[in-house]
């Protein structure tokens, strides 16, 4: 095994990099998939491109807008805690991921999503948040949509010559859940569902590890989300955007068919937990 | 009941809950493990595996291999045959009335597994050698394969070994009386089929091993995380032929084993032939997806119990479909021959028949697992008591008390064989049932499921379950050895070395061994220093097995102690001029008996022993020494007329009660209480007991819960990474909470039995157990393991259909 290693210092570097790069080329973020991947010759690149010294960290907000670098740590994720606005959601979401101080200190938000794995936290929460890509490659920028970025399982819009280098999205919002069922503490995600409650009082909800790439619906607002009639409204509206996902997703852990019946009840506790950030704002707002 | 021992009490010996020795040092990493040891010009061994289930080999190129960076030297099976014999068999199959193969360190023909190795590759570095073996590429002619022993049993079934005339490797009817007649006459019959999924010990570290040959003394010397280093040596002498006095096995720092490290495995061997062929240090270290090949237990069973009304149970038939796998010659393909002995567990049935099947798979072979076949023996026995509980409306824990055998009864002679030492299994479930408060749980329960209290579970369940442990065997014939050696030295100076056959895998035996030889030897815990697992310098012994250790490793080094203490007291009471009787031996001095303040301390008796041979010691044989073997009682290899040995010595026990929470929606599980109250007889220390009894218990969890090996069509293993095959962490285990009970063996040194493995099976029974009691107003079965949430949403939603 024998490849080059760049470790590019900026992002004018970075672009020279991308430019001379021999594929194929493995992009490292924090490296808590990549690095393995190698060691175990599941991945033989010819480059390893180690995008540490390039200072994609930290999460910034203008215009209503939050941008979020792509090698922001989880754990920097962490410090958001109480801010109603800034990356609210991505602090829920930042808070479960597990594997011990390693991975929270090295993994990162865009190696998680450049990664693409279905059973995994990242793509469906940026999918909630409609969050846009910006990539970078020799010939310049280009910004793409969550829709364009998550095509499938493992695959993202990103060219073998391009790297993600921030996610931005619009600053939410009334209020966000998240709900993640795993089989057990060491086990991937095996559905996740991030809420967030809109302005026009309805929610939008993202579900990761449902299919190959992110779910995303519009449901309506329960009064209670154990109503049955409202458990039927979810079914119902889940069935298109599944199909479009290409259908339930399948692993070692779950079959597709078992994630399609417990997504309903993934949902349910993500809007309960979205309503009651929801009802605990409001109180905090009347005190 | 006696115990024989007469050794005083004192501050670090026989029943104190002393810290493990090595317990510092192994949390400040301070010790070495087999992968630290680094001499100089190391080469680093990598294997090449078979990518196909079953096939025979056609052609190995190893021509792009050879010449990649780093490369040594590349070795195919052909090669290897041609300097190597196969590797006797841990527990040969054959004297077994069973089928063999020959099993070698490289396979030169048929494949039977995916993973089997078929050559290695040897280069400077260890990422070199990776990288290179997977440059090798070998033709198959491809065979069908079988993976399931259900499909392996079927006539028309690929044949794993072709010039079988089926996949049976063993087969034999265990039991006694006239079972048929008793189910005809019973009142009440109960039926179940379970299954027991493969799963993996899963050790922190994995198998290694360091070879190195010395072309100039023509000495091989073997380094390794392993737990036999002496059958390991005997058996390096048969397939590399060579004397076995020039071989020296050394156990490594090992970091857990759990029966996975015994010897017999394909690597032992290789990496030891490429030390010779090369003339050089070689090391192999198993990577993680490797350590997973390695199945634990994989057993279907079909049992049925036949009882009286009032509970007593009159009969059990069971047929046990046990899938082994390919071959090994390691120990672990006889695990199913225990499975069927532990029937029935510690209950009054006299009338058993247990039909055992062992069939061969195109899956990779069983290693020795903790629990030896016995954990699935005690799922299954625990689950049909269950199913008959319900058939007779009648409270788990009293069917269980009604069937019991009881303490005045033993030793009591099982319908298999077994001799039961000692016990009292129902104070065991008085105990687990008093400290988790077993009624008040009742209570919970019944409130939630008639809807009143304000409860925030879902479904509690409690499972209840019961096991017996057969422990320290002994296999006639075979290297499984139910009596082991330990040297006590003591030096001039009054320090004491003790070396000893047995070896510790982590468990912490060596503190266990250095308790006893304080106690019986008179000195201090701090002088003593334990040396384990080294052919060159430890007696001949068998390593770790069985719960053997404290049971011979220390009795031996009991009787060991006793000798030089006999020595030191002579010595001593001259020095003191008093007779031997007016003295003991205790905390570091020989003392007069009737007056504490005449007093000489051990270094100047031990000193007196080497110095005045011809004055004080004059008569004495002035020897610090001593190397005794201890055999236990209760062991019998002659046949009776039922054709039963009796392998087993000493057989601890224990009760479990699991309390778990089932989400209706999801079909997780979540344990929330627990109970074991355990008996393995005296406890030469109680902490490392406890902390053996949890690790059981957790592993147990485990198996019940989540882990499993899972093979795709092809039979390669999906499963191995520990993302795929999941381990409970520590945050989703409840407080394990633990109660003692001490009946003594009255045939060990000091009335103790094996400890270790007991829990295992207990634990997947109780969660079993606990899993269906939540679920039974839906009148679902729980027929097998683990009980992942597909699993539990599958029954939950059958139930529901119904």
């Amino acid at each position: 095994m024998s490849y080059s290693y760049l470790a590019p210092a900026s992002e004018d570097e970075l672009c020279e990099a991308l430019r001379t790069a021999r594929q194929p080329m493995a992009v490292i973020g924090g490296g808590t998939m990549v690095i393995p991947r190698i060691t175990f010759g599941q991945e033989t690149p010819a480059t390893v491109l180690d995008l540490s010294k390039v200072h994609l960290d930290g999460v910034g907000q203008a215009d209503g807008i939050t941008t979020v670098g792509a090698m922001t740590p989880y754990r920097s994720l962490h410090q958001f805690d109480g801010d109603p606005t800034i990356a609210r959601l991505l602090h829920k979401v930042a808070l479960v991921v597990t594997g011990g101080p390693q991975i929270r200190n090295r993994g990162t938000v865009g190696g998680s999503a450049s990664f693409a794995n279905p059973g995994s936290d990242i793509p469906g929460a940026l999918a909630a948040l409609g969050a846009r890509f910006e990539l970078r490659s020799p010939s310049g920028s280009r910004t793409l949509p969550f829709t364009e970025f998550f095509v499938g399982p493992f695959t993202t819009g990103l060219e073998a010559d391009e790297v993600l280098v921030s996610i931005s999205f619009a600053s939410p919002l009334a209020a966000c859940g998240y709900y993640k069922f795993k089989l057990s503490q060491s086990s991937w995600p095996i559905v996740t569902a991030a809420s967030i409650l809109q302005t026009d009082d309805r929610l939008r909800v993202a579900l990761g590890g449902l299919a190959g790439r992110p779910v995303v619906l519009q449901l309506d607002r329960p009064d209670r989300v154990d109503d049955a009639a409202w458990r039927q409204h979810v079914s119902t509206v889940l069935r298109e955007p599944l199909a479009a996902a290409g259908g339930p997703w399948s692993d070692e852990l779950a079959e597709g068919s078992y994630r399609e019946r417990i997504a309903p009840v993934v949902i349910a506790r993500s809007v309960a937990d979205c309503l009651a950030d929801s009802a605990g704002r409001q109180g905090g707002n009347r005190a | 009941m006696t115990i024989s021992t007469t050794a005083p009490i004192t501050p670090g010996g026989i029943g104190k809950p002393v810290a493990k020795r090595d317990g510092t040092a192994l949390v400040q990493g301070r010790v070495r493990y087999v992968d630290d040891y680094n001499p100089a010009a190391l080469l680093h061994a990598s294997v090449v595996r078979s990518s196909i289930a079953h096939g025979r080999i056609l052609s190995i190129d190893t021509s792009a291999a050879e010449v990649a960076p780093g490369v040594i030297s590349v070795v195919t099976g052909a090669e290897a045959a041609e300097r190597t014999e196969p590797i006797p068999y841990f527990i040969d199959p054959s004297s077994r009335g069973g089928r063999r193969v020959d099993v070698r360190c490289l396979e030169p023909d048929l494949v039977t597994y995916v993973g089997q190795p078929v050559a290695a590759v040897v280069a400077r570095t260890r990422s070199q050698a990776r990288s290179a073996a997977r440059l090798v590429t070998v033709e198959y002619d491809q065979l069908p394969h079988v993976l399931h022993a259900r499909d392996s049993v079927q006539s028309n079934a690929p044949r794993v070994y072709p010039d079988w005339p089926d996949n049976v490797i063993f087969s034999k009817v265990y039991g006694t009386g006239d079972p048929d007649a008793r189910l005809a006459d019973a009142d009440v019959t109960v039926t179940g089929e379970f299954q027991v999924a493969r799963s993996n010990t899963a050790p922190i570290e994995p198998r290694g091993y360091l070879a190195n040959w010395d072309s100039i003394e023509e000495h091989l010397t073997l380094q390794g995380s392993l737990q036999n280093p002496h059958q390991l040596r005997w058996m390096l002498a048969q397939t590399l032929g060579l004397d076995e006095t020039r071989i020296s096995v050394q156990t490594s720092k090992i970091g857990g084993s759990f029966g996975l490290k015994m010897q017999g495995l394909p690597e032992e061997t290789l990496v030891c032939l490429l030390s010779m062929l090369l003339e050089a240090p070689v090391k192999w270290i198993e990577d993680r997806p490797e350590t997973f090949m390695s199945g634990a237990r994989e057993q279907h069973h079909r049992i049925t119990l036949g009882a009286k009304r009032d509970g007593t149970v009159v009969a059990l038939k069971n047929e046990i479909l046990a899938d082994a796998g390919s071959l090994t010659a390691q120990a672990g393909w006889a695990m199913c021959n225990m499975s069927a002995t532990t029937f029935p567990s510690g209950y009054r049935v006299q009338d058993c028949q247990i039909d055992l099947r062992l069939v061969a798979t195109n899956k990779p072979p069983l290693s020795a697992a903790r629990g030896f076949g016995k954990d699935s023996a005690h799922f299954v026995m625990e689950r049909a008591m269950d199913l008959l509980a319900r058939e007779l409306e009648m409270d788990p824990g009293e069917l269980r008390r009604r069937n019991f055998v009881g303490p005045e009864e033993f030793p009591y002679r099982t319908s298999t064989g077994l001799n039961i030492d000692s016990g009292d299994y129902d104070g065991l479930l008085t105990k687990a049932q008093d400290l988790i408060g077993y009624a008040g749980w009742r209570t919970r329960q019944a409130a939630l499921r008639h809807g009143t209290g304000t409860d925030t579970l879902s479904r509690i369940g409690i499972g209840i379950a019961f096991e017996v442990t057969p422990e320290s065997s002994d296999s006639p014939g075979s290297f499984v050895s139910g009596y082991d050696t330990t040297t006590v030295r003591m030096s001039s100076g009054g320090r004491v070395t003790v070396l000893t056959g047995v070896t510790s895998p982590g468990g912490g035996n060596d503190t266990g061994i250095a308790q006893i030889v304080s106690s019986e030897l008179g000195v201090p815990l701090e002088w003593i220093d334990v040396v384990q697992g080294d052919t060159d310098r430890c007696p001949n012994g068998f390593g770790n097995f069985s719960g053997r250790s404290m049971v011979v490793g220390g009795g031996s080094a009991a009787l060991a102690a006793r000798d030089v203490q006999a020595t030191l007291r002579t010595v001593g009471a001259r020095l003191l001029d008093e007779s031997v009787e007016a003295c003991e031996v205790i905390d570091g001095a020989v003392r007069v008996i009737a007056d504490q303040s005449r007093q000489v301390d051990i270094p100047t008796v031990a000193t007196a022993v080497v110095q005045r041979a011809f004055a004080e010691a004059d008569g004495v044989e002035p020897r610090l020494e001593s190397t005794r073997a201890f055999k236990p009682g209760n062991i019998d290899h002659t046949p009776d007329e039922h054709g039963r040995i009796q392998p087993y010595p000493t057989y601890s026990s224990c009760a479990h009660i699991a309390v778990v929470d089932v989400d209706d929606e999801t079909g997780k599980v979540d344990v929330i209480d627990y109970v074991i109250a355990h008996d393995c007889g005296t406890m030469i220390n109680p902490a490392l007991v406890e902390g053996q009894a949890r690790g059981a218990v957790v592993m147990g969890l485990g198996a019940a819960l989540t882990e499993q090996l899972a093979f795709d069509a092809e039979g390669r293993l999906i499963t191995d990474r520990f993302k795929t095959y999941l381990l409970l962490r520590a945050s989703e285990v409840p407080t394990l909470k633990m109660a003692h009970q001490v009946t003594p063996s009255p045939f060990t040194m000091h009335g103790n039995k094996g400890a270790g493995e007991a829990g295992l099976g207990g634990a997947q029974a109780a969660i079993a157990n606990a899993v269906e009691d939540a679920l039974s107003d839906l009148r679902v079965r729980v027929d097998r393991l683990p009980l992942t949430p597909p699993r539990v949403l599958d029954l939950i939603e059958r139930g529901r259909a119904q």
